[in-house]
């Protein structure tokens, strides 16, 4: 016991529930522990050693020790049967659903049952072990490849090789934020502003009253167009200009207003 | 002993050895017999002959009698050495004790429950099943009757060839813990 506890202070406490598969495996450790036929276990004892190792980790993961405190739960509930005189208890006859087991005698069956499957397992682990030193003409095309397990790293060392990843990425990522950056602005073409397409559309609408929005439109390319068209919208917005369709069918007009 | 077309003659024991050697599955006693056109009292015979011929140290091979038929395989001497050509992923990793334990469980009681295995072990088992079904070594064999009719598991042939067990009778010996 004590040699057990030393080991579970050290290891973290996911460490100690992964040794133990299960609250049967860890009963199971501590009777072995006592050296004694499972049918003679004392259950006072068995109960308080549970209980030790129970608090001897260091925090509970209700999680996963769930069902190591029921078992633990279980076995004080034998014990204070054993314990306490028995009186005539109301409890009798009903079913303890939540706990392993009723009575020491059902324990034992339980560990019994447990102790022969657990000793199956074991043989069959001996099996596998044998099994897997055997290896057989595998089916489609060989896989077996001859595989050069040391890298050669021509003198770099971890440190260096590493840096020179961070290095990478960080180039990449720079890249990219500068194209993120880019795409929210509108770059114009040389010669081109806001101002001078209202001066345009103007001088147009000189030319002829009515035109319609293709013939300001159509000639420019696409970031000229988005321009023209927010010009046309802020003429027609400040009222110097008016936009007419017939319906959905018809052009739109652009007239301009005296 | 029959002849060949250059006047060697070629034994049935070497005919099955070839046959062996080529097969990617085991052959079982039969389709051996077709091969070589002889009784099957002879092939069991020249297997025989093969197998002690392979106990020897020069030899690297082994005679395998699975549950459907014979295969050969390396020795397991050889295997510290010849696992050499296999990568990490290439070689079985081996099954957890939760899974060994879940595995006796099937074996012996099967068809069984998912809460049959839970309460056996007291522990969850849902996890541990999924990865036996996913390695094949388990099979949902039906359905429990009776309240929510819950899934029975069963092992698979694949199990038996897994643990290199010969078939149900060899399990079974398995199973009795005074052999």
């Amino acid at each position: 016991m004590e040699t057990l506890l030393k080991q579970e202070q050290v290891d973290p406490y996911y460490v100690k529930l992964s040794a133990f598969e299960g609250p049967f495996d860890l009963l199971f450790h501590l009777i072995n522990k006592e050296e004694v036929d499972i049918r003679d276990i004392s259950l006072s004892k068995i109960t308080d050693q549970y209980l030790d190792y129970l608090h001897s980790l260091p925090q509970l993961n209700t999680d996963r020790a769930g069902d190591f405190l029921v078992m633990a739960a279980s076995l004080l509930y034998l014990k204070s049967q054993i314990l306490l005189p028995q009186a005539p208890s109301f409890l009798q006859g009903r079913e303890e659903e939540a706990l392993f087991f009723g009575s020491k005698e059902e324990l034992v069956r339980h560990l019994l049952e447990y102790n022969f499957y657990k000793s199956v397992a074991a043989k069959l682990k001996n099996r596998e072990e044998e099994q897997n030193k055997i290896f057989l003409r595998s089916p489609g095309p060989p896989k077996i490849l001859m595989v050069n397990t040391q890298l050669n790293f021509y003198g770099y060392d971890l440190g260096v090789l590493q840096q020179a990843l961070l290095n990478i990425r960080e180039r990449k990522h720079k890249k990219e934020a500068k194209k993120e950056a880019e795409r929210g602005k509108i770059r114009l073409p040389d010669g081109i502003s806001f101002l001078k397409k209202v001066r345009y559309i103007a001088s147009r609408l000189k030319e002829c009253t009515t035109c319609f929005l293709e013939d300001f439109l159509l000639k420019f390319e696409k970031r000229e167009i988005i321009l023209t068209f927010a010009a046309l919208l802020e003429l027609a917005k400040r009222g110097k200009l008016s936009l007419h369709q017939k319906d959905n069918s018809h052009r739109i007009q652009v007239s301009k207003k005296m | 002993m029959r002849g060949n077309d250059a006047g060697q003659k070629v034994t049935t024991t070497a005919i099955i050895e070839a046959a062996l050697f080529l097969s990617q599955e085991p052959l079982p006693l039969d389709k051996l017999g077709q091969i070589c056109g002889v009784p099957l009292a002879v092939i069991k015979d020249s297997l025989q002959k093969i197998k002690a011929d392979l106990a020897r140290n020069e030899r690297g091979l082994v005679l395998l009698e699975t549950s459907k038929g014979f295969q050969l395989g390396t020795k397991p001497e050889t295997a510290a050495c010849v696992e050499k050509l296999f990568t990490a992923d290439q070689i079985n990793t081996p099954l957890s004790q939760a899974a060994l334990e879940t595995l006796a469980i099937i074996a012996a009681k099967q068809p069984v429950t998912r809460l049959e295995i839970e309460n056996i072990r007291g522990v969850k088992a849902d996890g541990v099943i999924d990865n036996l079904l996913k390695r094949g070594l388990i099979r949902i064999t039906g359905r429990k009757e009776g309240l929510g009719r819950p899934l029975l598991y069963g092992v698979t042939e694949k199990f038996l060839h897994y643990f290199g067990i010969k078939d149900s009778k060899e399990l079974e010996e398995l199973m009795n813990l005074d052999t």
